[in-house]
């Protein structure tokens, strides 16, 4: 029997988006940096070839790219498994005469266009928008404020039907997430369904019209008195 | 924050608009114009 470690998380229901994001990030990059070593490193001389052998370089990333140390090391243990999980894969299916080429890079998901506009380090909106043939295929437009050296969700749109954790406009409207303490609140649909180029546009207007309301809510909920 | 604070960060969101608007006119077609929008529904409170 194998057994996986496996528990389901809600991080827009904790307002750690941002850090599970960064921390999906490192782990695509360590899951390169396998494939990559693979690739260069003699099995024999460097002692590689299997998950196990090679869980043991990990120290020695560390060491080079502190990047590493961020993420727990049981995790990162379980990116190197992945990698050679997906390797076996790759083989068996080869085995069996399918036509097979090489396990993928992993791109980084980001936006292909991304707009930050600061406030003297106390508040920004941010949008991100990715776009194929023509169209938006996904969307992200936030609005952030600075409490306590990090940066809180104050209000967001967002549009990907790949996600679990994102809206899809197309089916189900124009949805605005509401944040207070650093926990989504409510999502409230503010336009009906429509094209995802024109709820990106839509949105972006309302927040432009509104930020200053959601900003004093924000700052009346979280107590912070500037004026 | 203060009413010049919020004055300042409107006036930066008008212009990250208009780059967003000629961004998205270049990447999807069509003109900058095309994608300003009025919206007339009002959620959030």
């Amino acid at each position: 029997m194998w057994y996986d470690y496996r528990f389901r998380a809600y991080p827009d229901r904790t307002g750690v988006a941002a850090e599970v994001e960064r921390h999906i990030d490192i782990h695509r990059q360590a899951y390169n940096h396998t494939r990559y070593e693979y690739q260069i490193l003699d099995t024999d001389e460097d002692n590689i070839g299997s998950a196990y052998q090679h869980q043991k370089r990990l120290s020695e990333w560390k060491t080079e790219w502190p990047v590493f140390s961020e993420v727990h090391s049981k995790a990162l243990q379980k990116t190197v498994e992945r990698f050679y999980e997906n390797l076996s894969t790759l083989s068996e299916k080869k085995q069996k005469g399918h036509n097979v080429g090489w396990l993928k890079w992993k791109a980084p998901r980001e936006y292909d266009r991304e707009y930050t506009t600061p406030l003297r380090h106390r508040a920004r909106r941010r949008i991100g928008y990715t776009h194929d043939r023509g169209e938006v295929i996904r969307f992200v437009l936030q609005l952030e404020y600075r409490v306590d050296d990090s940066w809180r969700e104050v209000v967001r749109f967002d549009h990907d039907p790949q996600s679990d954790h994102a809206h899809d406009v197309t089916e189900e409207g124009v949805h605005m997430d509401v944040y207070r303490n650093g926990k989504k609140i409510r999502s409230e649909e503010v336009f009906p369904p429509m094209l995802a180029g024109e709820a990106l546009t839509f949105a972006e207007e309302h927040l432009n019209q509104h930020a200053e309301r959601y900003i004093n809510r924000f700052e009346t909920w979280h107590e912070i008195k500037n004026r | 924050m203060t009413d010049e604070e919020l004055a300042e960060f409107k006036e930066a969101m008008d212009e990250q608009a208009e780059q967003l608007r000629e961004d998205l006119a270049e990447d999807l077609g069509g003109d900058p114009e095309d994608y300003r929008r009025h919206p007339v529904a009002d959620g959030g409170e």
